[in-house]
């Protein structure tokens, strides 16, 4: 068995801003990340302490640009996808 | 105080580069919110951030002036938290591989050189902007994705006036390297504080308390020793510090609670999978390392060594990048004397940009024309007072100071035969002087040199003028 416990579940769902505090709901999360966490388990079978952490699928590095700044997007667009705006700026619940 | 204070400083840097640090937006933004943006610094579904070069460039440049060990291999990290001027819910940071470690600067506390350690610098990306209104708040993310470095200084200070010291050491170094701005009231400096106490001789550290808007490097000191006081009192009762974030308030120099600090921030770092390694070879190490140029260290010391300054005169010249390009300048292409332009420079150059808040690049004054200058006042041209006319001139209208000199009517006469036609007149008008100085009265002479500058409109070379009229009167004298 895992150490995920509804406990944690409950805990990364609040980090992650997602609704999951109700008991019956955690319950179900909790019995599923169990599965996947115990599946990648099977990994602790393989001798494995001389073999590099893989954080990517390609084999690439040093993928970088040039520093050249173009056309940015104008205020109207950058702007378009919110639903509330006021002088040019984002509106957004109280922060404070 | 009772307590040893331990204090560490974390500074974040804006980087001045063209572009912003995974996307090609302007990085210099103008007044107009929001309008210097691309998908990327949106976070729009599907976009994917390219890290900028001239940014690794920059950090890897900062690093090696802090005299820091350069990674071989560096990446980044996605640092989580949910704030509306951050988009994506995410800041790209370094967290296990940064691209700077194991640096140190040295500042100068009472007479003694003490080493701070640096323990790292890393590349992040910075965040929007947000004001804050009666129910609502607004936000302007024209600053979001232009790169940062934050460095992060070892516990390694005790008091506030040797973090005050770091921080003018830090920021001189990081403008030689050219980097960035450093500019806090602009706000490419950032500083926050963190302070904590110890009994003298203990080895754990004390709980901290964390320190921010610290908008100046004074507001640092004062907002230190404030909460040195604060703490020392607490201790001293008996009572215990709590691990919390607290605020400088400029108007009453005190700090204030923000939030008390309940386990450690739970940001969930892990490789940011968008980008990839960075490979740093040496090669690309060199590259890098020969563009730095002398630092405020070095030049500190070719100058009380090679050009003779007072170390005090060396300190002050080399704070700033500007100050000792423009002093470099003077001696090196003009000729200038050292002590001379050294004078100058932190005298009557200093106290007015001071005066007007305004720095070299604003005036009209250059090493050309101020070197001048210096040199007229040195073979007689103009007395020093008058040097303070032209110099304002330059530093106003700039222009040509021999120019000036001759504009302002300063100009010496010291033609020889200008100056013995004067003083014959004078002689010719004042036969009695002449007969006083010869029976050993000589202050006769002091009239007849007063009277000879009155003639001049105070324009006569005084030197030459007591040459002449003791050369004339002794002409007279054998005559007789």
């Amino acid at each position: 068995m895992s150490e995920i416990t509804t406990d944690v579940v409950k805990h990364v769902a609040n980090l992650a801003r997602i609704d999951i505090q109700n008991e019956e709901k955690a319950q179900e999360f909790t019995n599923e990340l169990d599965k996947i966490v115990d599946y990648a388990k099977q990994l602790d079978e393989l001798q494995l302490s001389e073999t590099e952490p893989m954080f990517h699928a390609l084999d690439l590095k040093n993928v970088m640009r040039e520093d050249v700044a173009n056309e940015p997007l104008s205020q109207d667009e950058a702007l378009s996808n919110s639903k509330s705006t006021e002088d040019g700026q984002f509106k957004v619940p109280k922060m404070l | 105080m009772h307590f040893e204070t331990v204090i560490g400083l974390e500074v974040h840097v804006e980087l001045k580069t063209a572009s912003k640090m995974f996307s090609d937006a302007p990085a210099h933004y103008g007044q107009e919110p929001n309008s210097s943006l691309s998908v990327v610094d949106l976070g729009y579904p599907g976009t994917l951030p390219v890290p900028n070069k001239e940014a690794i460039n920059y950090a890897m440049k900062a690093a090696m002036a802090l005299n820091m060990d350069i990674a071989d291999v560096t990446n980044f990290d996605r640092k989580n938290y949910f704030y509306p001027d951050n988009p994506t819910a995410y800041q790209i940071s370094q967290m296990d591989d940064p691209i700077g470690q194991n640096g140190h600067i040295d500042i100068e506390v009472d007479g003694e050189t003490r080493r701070i350690g640096i323990t790292r610098l890393h590349l992040e990306e910075d965040a929007g902007k947000s004001t804050h209104k009666d129910d609502y708040s607004l936000v302007d993310l024209n600053r979001q994705g232009t790169p940062l470095v934050e460095i992060v200084s070892e516990p390694d200070i005790r008091t506030p006036e040797e973090a005050y010291k770091y921080l003018e050491k830090l920021k001189a170094i990081i403008q030689y390297t050219g980097v960035s701005d450093v500019k806090m009231e602009e706000g490419s400096l950032r500083c926050d504080a963190n302070i904590s106490l110890r009994p003298y001789g203990q080895e754990a550290f004390g709980t901290k308390a964390e320190l921010k808007n610290l908008n100046s490097f004074n507001f640092v000191r004062r907002g230190l020793e404030h909460e040195q006081v604060r703490q020392e009192k607490i201790l001293l009762k008996g009572g215990e510090i709590e691990q919390e974030t607290r605020r400088y308030d400029e108007k009453t120099g005190e700090t204030i609670l923000m939030r008390v600090k309940e386990g450690s921030d739970d940001y969930r770092y892990f490789p940011e999978p968008d980008l990839v390694d960075i490979h740093i070879d040496d090669e690309w190490k060199e590259r890098i390392r020969k563009t730095i140029p002398l630092l405020p260290d070095a030049l500190k010391k070719k100058y009380i060594e090679d050009y003779k300054l007072p170390e005090y005169d060396a300190e002050i010249l080399t704070l700033r990048k500007e100050t000792s390009d423009f002093f470099n300048e003077m001696v090196e292409s003009h000729g200038a004397d050292a002590k001379l332009a050294s004078n100058w420079v932190m005298g009557n150059v200093n106290e007015y940009l001071n005066k007007n808040q305004v720095e070299l690049a604003d005036v009209e004054l250059t090493p050309k024309n101020l070197t001048d200058m210096i040199a007229l006042i040195e073979d007689g041209t103009i007395s020093s007072k008058q040097a303070k006319k032209v110099f304002t001139e330059l530093v106003k209208n700039g222009g040509d100071a021999k120019k000036v000199v001759k504009d302002l009517g300063m100009e010496q006469i010291s033609d020889p035969a200008v100056l013995t036609e004067m003083v014959t007149e004078v002689l010719d008008d004042n036969p009695q002087s002449v007969e006083d100085y010869k029976n050993g009265k000589d202050r006769a002479i002091g009239f007849l040199v007063g009277q000879i500058m009155k003639k001049s409109k105070g324009q006569a070379n005084p030197k030459m003028v007591n040459q002449i009229l003791i050369e004339e009167i002794g002409k007279r004298y054998h005559a007789k």
